[in-house]
């Protein structure tokens, strides 16, 4: 028995020593320039409010402007998209916001670049794992979707951080959070919009595609990614929450290189039909090619802000419209717009 | 799984949990074996088979050694006085032959295996290398998995089954435990080479929780896991650059890898020692030590006493030993009364067998010709000590240079580890001719140079702190254990504030500046052997 309280003490010890590491090591290392500082401290804010959730990858990160649906739909939502988005970790964000809030809708941006990789990085499942709030999700997300060998990786941030000689950064970055801007979680830089959502001003000048001929597909779907979005629909239909799953629209210069887009189109389709889940394709929006020209983007596949600002308008009205029952295939094409009759 | 992993670490947390259940202490070995197979099937479970092989002849060939001890204590107790010289000679010799056979057979499976498994390929390889061979035979080299832990394994199932035949020790009755003897987990990977009279009655025996070796295991995995992370882990990038792209870096640098790669195999292999040494205490169990600071070493033979101490003295043991006080070896010495000065006479019995047994650490460590030539010149240098060690006496005196001068002994020190530090140029290298290169350009191409890329060529500034800051803390210990011993016992008399302090930093240095986290999964160097 004795032993064992001693055992106890030291493991509290321990406990204390990590978490007073960790916090120390957190604030003077972690950058006061990263957005996703900002959204997880909003996040924990808006616990018990949410009720729209937008996830997915970079595409979605950048896509979904909530203040334009809070305001269009009446609703709170945040964006928790981040990049190139594991959907097995997606499946946990959404379970744990589904706990902690009164959710009732999800939009999901399927990325088909996301789809076809096989295993998640370290960092990918890093930025996932910062989202997740509660002990119970944390432990659930390193248990179940991680080897012990990444735990050390996600759960302790004094293992990520490599550059402990760089000072500089660190005096920058006590400076700014003894702010007020960091107090009123004012991020500098200008790309972060609030709640979850990042979008830059910048404009995308690569090459302008009018229309391009189909080739033979270079996509593949993987089956883990399959099975955890899968299991994504099944939960949101036991929970009775909607689910729309939506592909980003990209420029010509990125869904070229897919050769045939139905491929994608009829795969995400197919799985959202046989589980009774909404699929928007964007990239067979009608006006495409007109709205969503290379100014609203940043690169070849993010949204820039006013392409963002513009797709969640859209994006709001065509929700409306289905939550009316009026009916969406007015919005959408048989084919991508750039495919050649 | 390797010892350094999470998953190892979770692994060990839950068996100790069931090892020290109260009403499960009779039965504690059971839990050791059922674990080392649970670790075993887990580390490479493709290889179990010989694991099995080489423990049943082991078993069968000490139990069989064992009767013939009985009988020939047997015999001693009712003939002794009673039989003439001759019958007395004719049993012995019977007895002899037997043990011989028994041996003979039992090496035929134990070192069958290990020399099939490991050195196939390489004897194919050197076969198929004689002209017209390959043209002809053209043998195929098989690709066999080696099994884990196979070269120390055999080595302590020889030196067990030695033992036994020796009479040191009586053979274990259940075979279940002699398979404990061989695979208990922690040191089945990477040694140390256990013996059987130390270790049997700790592995078989009931241990109650002890606070004292629960606690100092636990710092000892601590102190091992700092080693790994914060040097041997840091350090291992560069140095394998320098020596599988020799050719752009001059002879300085390349003399300062081999130094590096010499820092980096002991902070590797130690650290590794330091982990199951004391997950091992954990358990109540003591392993031997396998290192004493061997940089502090003034000479080679020396070395040789701090480094890898369990494979040295088992090589010592039941290869030095027999081979020097052999009847080869006694006749090789009247020879050389012939030919050689009474005092170089002296030592043949010594020489013929250290050729043995450094030919067989270098073939012991790999299957190759670099390793093999790394032993045989370890051998050359301490016979060649051993023989002039008259003349350097001779110097010394004139000299007035004396073994307690501390400048001289620094000297010894410094030469000791450049020597040492010159001689891991085999292991480093990617094959005998990269050593080869390697060497010519450090004798040939050397210029010293004062820039940071000549010293540690791409190595980050941020790193080299890391590891400097490392290293200063492993010498500061380091000349603590030379001069007041165990730092774990004078840490126990300091107060619990400063201690947790201490622990505090340890931890907080592995988890900052450790090469932590999912990159460290390629285990420890000395595995591959």
């Amino acid at each position: 028995m004795r032993n064992i309280r001693k055992i106890a003490v030291r493991l509290v010890l321990i406990a204390l020593i990590l978490i007073l590491f960790e916090s120390l090591v957190e604030f003077l290392y972690r950058p006061y320039d990263q957005a996703d500082l900002y959204t997880i401290r909003e996040l924990e804010e808006c616990q018990g409010k949410i009720e729209t959730l937008f996830l997915g990858t970079s595409t979605a990160h950048r896509a979904f402007a909530p203040e334009i649906f809070d305001e269009a739909l009446d609703t709170f939502s945040f964006n928790l998209s981040t990049n190139i988005q594991p959907l097995s970790g997606t499946l946990h964000l959404l379970k744990e916001q589904a706990r902690e809030n009164p959710l009732e809708r999800v939009f999901l941006g399927v990325s088909p670049s996301a789809f076809k990789k096989e295993d998640a990085k370290t960092w990918q499942k890093v930025e996932v794992y910062d989202r997740l709030l509660t002990l119970q999700g944390k432990l659930s997300y390193l248990v179940e979707e991680n080897t012990p060998e990444e735990w050390l990786d996600l759960a302790l941030y004094s293992v990520r951080e490599e550059e402990y000689g760089d000072f500089a950064r660190v005096k920058e970055n006590v400076a700014y959070k003894q702010s007020d801007a960091y107090r009123q979680n004012i991020p500098p830089g200008g790309q972060y919009r609030g709640k979850g959502y990042i979008a830059r001003g910048k404009k995308f000048e690569g090459k302008t595609y009018d229309t391009f001929e189909k080739g033979t597909p270079t996509w593949e779907p993987n089956a883990p990614s399959e099975q955890s979005l899968i299991e994504i629909m099944e939960y949101c239909k036991e929970q009775g929450i909607e689910l729309i799953l939506t592909y980003i629209p990209a420029t010509g210069k990125e869904l070229i290189k897919y050769k045939d887009l139905s491929v994608i189109h009829d795969y995400f389709q197919g799985l959202a039909d046989e589980y009774g889940t909404e699929f928007w394709d964007f990239n067979y929006y009608a006006n495409l090619k007109e709205e969503f020209t290379n100014k609203m983007f940043f690169d070849k596949k993010h949204l820039n802000y006013a392409g963002s600002q513009k797709f969640s308008e859209i994006f709001a009205e065509i929700y409306q419209a289905y939550r009316t029952g009026q009916g969406v295939e007015s919005y959408f094409l048989d084919a991508c717009p750039y495919y050649k009759e | 799984m390797t010892v350094n992993s999470m998953s190892f670490f979770i692994f060990f947390l839950g068996m100790a949990l069931v090892y020290y259940l109260p009403f499960l202490k009779k039965f504690q070995w059971m839990i050791l074996l059922a674990a080392s197979c649970l670790f075993y099937y887990f580390a490479g479970a493709e290889t179990f088979l010989y694991l099995i092989l080489a423990t049943a002849a082991t078993h069968f060939a000490a139990l069989a050694l064992d009767r013939l001890n009985l009988r020939q204590e047997a015999w001693n107790a009712e003939q002794k006085g009673h039989c003439t010289k001759e019958e007395a000679e004719r049993f012995k010799g019977g007895i002899k032959a037997g043990k011989r056979r028994i041996l003979v057979l039992d090496a035929m499976v134990t070192v069958g295996i290990l020399a099939f498994v490991k050195y196939g390929d390489f004897i194919v390889e050197n076969v198929n290398r004689i002209p017209g061979v390959k043209a002809g035979l053209g043998l195929t080299p098989l690709n066999l998995i080696i099994p884990l832990g196979i070269s120390y394994y055999t080595l302590q199932s020889i030196g067990y089954v030695m033992d036994v035949s020796k009479g040191k020790v009586r053979a274990e009755k259940n075979i279940l435990k002699t398979s404990l003897f061989l695979v208990y987990f922690p040191q089945i990977t990477q040694g140390p080479i256990g013996r059987f009279p130390q270790l049997a009655p700790q592995l078989f025996g009931s241990h109650a929780f002890c606070w004292r070796d629960f606690s100092f295991g636990f710092q000892r995995v601590l102190w091992g896991f700092f080693k790994k992370t914060v040097i041997s882990e840091r350090m291992s990038p560069f140095v394998d650059e320098i020596f599988l792209d020799y050719g752009q870096y001059g002879g300085f640098t390349l003399l300062l890898g081999c130094i590096y790669f010499s820092v980096q195999a002991y902070m590797d292999f130690s650290a590794y020692m330091d982990i199951v040494a004391g997950f091992s205490q954990v358990l109540g169990i003591h392993l031997e030590e396998n290192f004493r600071r061997p940089f502090f070493s003034q000479s080679l033979a020396e070395y040789w006493r701090r480094w890898h101490i369990s494979l040295s003295s088992w090589f010592r043991d039941y290869v030095f030993y027999p081979l020097s006080l052999s009847s080869r070896a006694v006749k090789l010495s009247r020879l050389g009364r012939k030919f050689l000065p009474a005092k170089l006479a002296k030592l043949v019995p010594s020489v013929y067998a250290m050729l043995f047994v450094w030919f067989a650490t270098g073939l012991w460590h790999d299957a190759s010709w670099r390793y093999i030539c790394w032993g045989v010149a370890n051998g050359v240098i301490m016979i060649s000590s051993l023989c002039l060690s008259d003349v350097f006496q001779g110097w010394k005196d004139r000299l007035h240079i004396t073994e307690k001068n501390p400048a001289w002994n620094m000297v010894r020190i410094v030469r000791t580890f450049l020597l040492i530090s010159l001689l891991k140029v085999f292991p480093a290298a990617m094959d005998l001719g990269g050593t080869v290169g390697i060497l010519k350009k450090i004798f040939t191409d050397f210029h010293l140079s004062f820039s940071y890329q000549a010293w540690f060529p791409g190595l980050e500034v941020s790193h080299l702190a890391y590891i400097l800051f490392g290293l200063l803390l492993c010498l500061l210990i380091g000349i603590w254990q030379e001069r007041k011993g165990s730092v774990r016992e004078g840490l126990e008399t300091k107060p619990f504030v400063l201690r947790w302090c201490l622990y505090a930093v340890v931890l907080c240095a592995i988890l900052s500046i450790g090469a932590l986290g999912s990159d460290l999964s390629g285990g420890f160097e000395y595995a591959q052997y």
